[in-house]
């Protein structure tokens, strides 16, 4: 696949996103095989364990599988530099809270021609971040709550979620969403990581 | 405050579902409402963050991939490589000697040949109908190979060894057993039990699928220039695996380099 910026996207990398995107544990074995060592030696240099290694690469697994989900992914890079610079975000990330000055890697190789790959990456993780609060008050809401508002979300009509939930009528759906989703977005406007968002 | 607009007729408006002239009305009011553009921002982002939010089987399968590595890290080692192990151990330690900048090579050489076996890697399959017609078919371990079909690499592993410590395993199995520790990343334990198999005269029939599975191994294992020897006898060989050995072989003598 030919991306904008003239980088051919190898097989290997469409393959390994793809596997990534199933979620599969045999596609998800490949890519940890590929990539794990790369992971664990960036955080290592960066005074980090191999327990660290494995939060990270989990991360960033997740990231990517969450990246695929939200829209479509063009890479300008390779996946290797993708992950390389995904994993470097997060390791700064976790060793700024832990208050360690640590050298983050600066591996020029690993991060040849990231490009607009990078601004991807920041805009994704600050989305990411946002999607987080979201979801956090998605799950206090009630089971019934959110199995409305999930089928909802992905385009399942009143009508289908009606019979689903056995509620009598897509009218009765339609009422149950609405106050599903009163109460969420009242739980979110409420929260103070909300409002900083918002003010940014 | 939002106006004349409901939330029905925010969702309306996400989804494209406004007619032409109550679009344009929506927009308009929305260039002079800031209240009415927050909102619109918050259903859209929570219809983006929800939409997809189901990642529990990634999740899942990615804890269950490290609880895998951490097992294989942990498994005690055979007896025999104990001699090997010092000899490691040793090695390491001249290693460390040799300094910092050697060990900066090495690492990379190791990402290097890890990613290589990763592209090339591919678990022997498996399949009833072949195990139906298999020359030496005795006894066959149902549990094993069921794991080992599905891709659940460890348990396989670990159900071959229960097998071999009840009964002398057959070279298939051996064969699969090998197969599965090397899929689950024990890549010195499939190497010794590959080796093992091209030694015995029964493995015949595995001959050249147990020497790609080796040098597979041993490239895994981070041993390039040892990986190279064996790819480079199969690149030479009238193996089925010639091409893609002698492909290998070339990019090891790269990394070498």
């Amino acid at each position: 696949m030919q991306s904008d910026n003239g980088h051919m996207q190898s097989a290997s990398d469409q393959s390994m996103l793809q596997a990534i995107g199933a979620g599969d544990v045999a596609g998800l074995r490949r890519f940890r095989a590929a990539y794990f060592e790369m992971v664990a030696q960036l955080v290592r240099r960066g005074g980090g364990t191999r327990d660290d290694a494995e939060d990270i690469f989990q991360e960033a697994t997740l990231v990517i599988y969450e990246r695929l989900k939200d829209s479509p992914l063009r890479l300008s890079s390779s996946l290797k530099t993708y992950l390389f610079a995904i994993c470097r975000n997060l390791w700064s990330n976790v060793a700024r809270k832990r208050q360690r000055l640590v050298a983050i890697n600066d591996d020029q190789d690993n991060l040849a021609n990231i490009g607009a790959d990078e601004s991807d990456i920041l805009e994704f993780m600050q989305r990411r971040e946002e999607y987080r609060i979201y979801r956090e008050h998605f799950d206090r809401l009630s089971p019934q709550c959110r199995r409305v508002l999930s089928f909802f979300f992905a385009g399942v009509s009143m009508n289908a979620i009606a019979k689903e939930m056995n509620f009598s009528s897509a009218q009765y759906a339609k009422n149950v969403k609405c106050k599903c989703k009163q109460r969420l977005t009242q739980a979110i406007k409420a929260d103070e990581r909300f409002n900083e968002l918002s003010e940014r | 405050m939002t106006g004349a607009y409901s939330e029905e007729d925010i969702e309306l408006y996400l989804a494209g579902q406004l007619d032409p002239r109550a679009n344009q009305e929506f927009e308009a009011a929305m260039l002079s409402n800031p209240d009415l553009v927050a909102e619109v921002d918050l259903h859209r982002t929570m219809a983006r963050a929800l939409r997809n939010y189901d990642n529990d089987k990634i999740k899942r399968n990615l804890e269950l991939l490290r609880e895998e590595a951490q097992s294989v890290e942990a498994a005690p080692l055979p007896r025999e490589s104990s001699r090997r192990l010092l000899y490691y151990a040793a090695a390491a330690a001249i290693v460390m000697l040799a300094g910092l900048g050697y060990w900066f090579a090495i690492q990379q050489t190791q990402v290097k040949t890890n990613e290589l076996f990763a592209h090339h890697f591919e678990a022997y399959p498996s399949l009833h109908s072949q195990r139906s017609n298999a020359v030496d078919s005795i006894v066959i371990d149902e549990l094993a190979f069921e794991h080992y079909e599905n891709g659940r690499y460890l348990e396989a592993a670990r159900t071959f060894r229960r097998l071999a410590e009840e009964r002398p395993i057959t070279p298939r199995e051996r064969f699969y057993f090998a197969n599965a520790l090397l899929a689950s990343g024990a890549a010195a334990k499939a190497e010794e039990l590959f080796e093992n198999l091209l030694s015995d005269a029964d493995g015949i029939p595995f001959f050249e699928h147990s020497q790609w599975f080796l040098a597979l191994s041993i490239l895994k294992k981070g041993d390039p220039a040892s990986a190279y020897n064996v790819f480079a006898r199969i690149a030479v060989s009238h193996s089925v695996y010639a091409d893609r050995a002698a492909d290998i072989a070339r990019t090891l003598e790269g990394i070498s380099r």
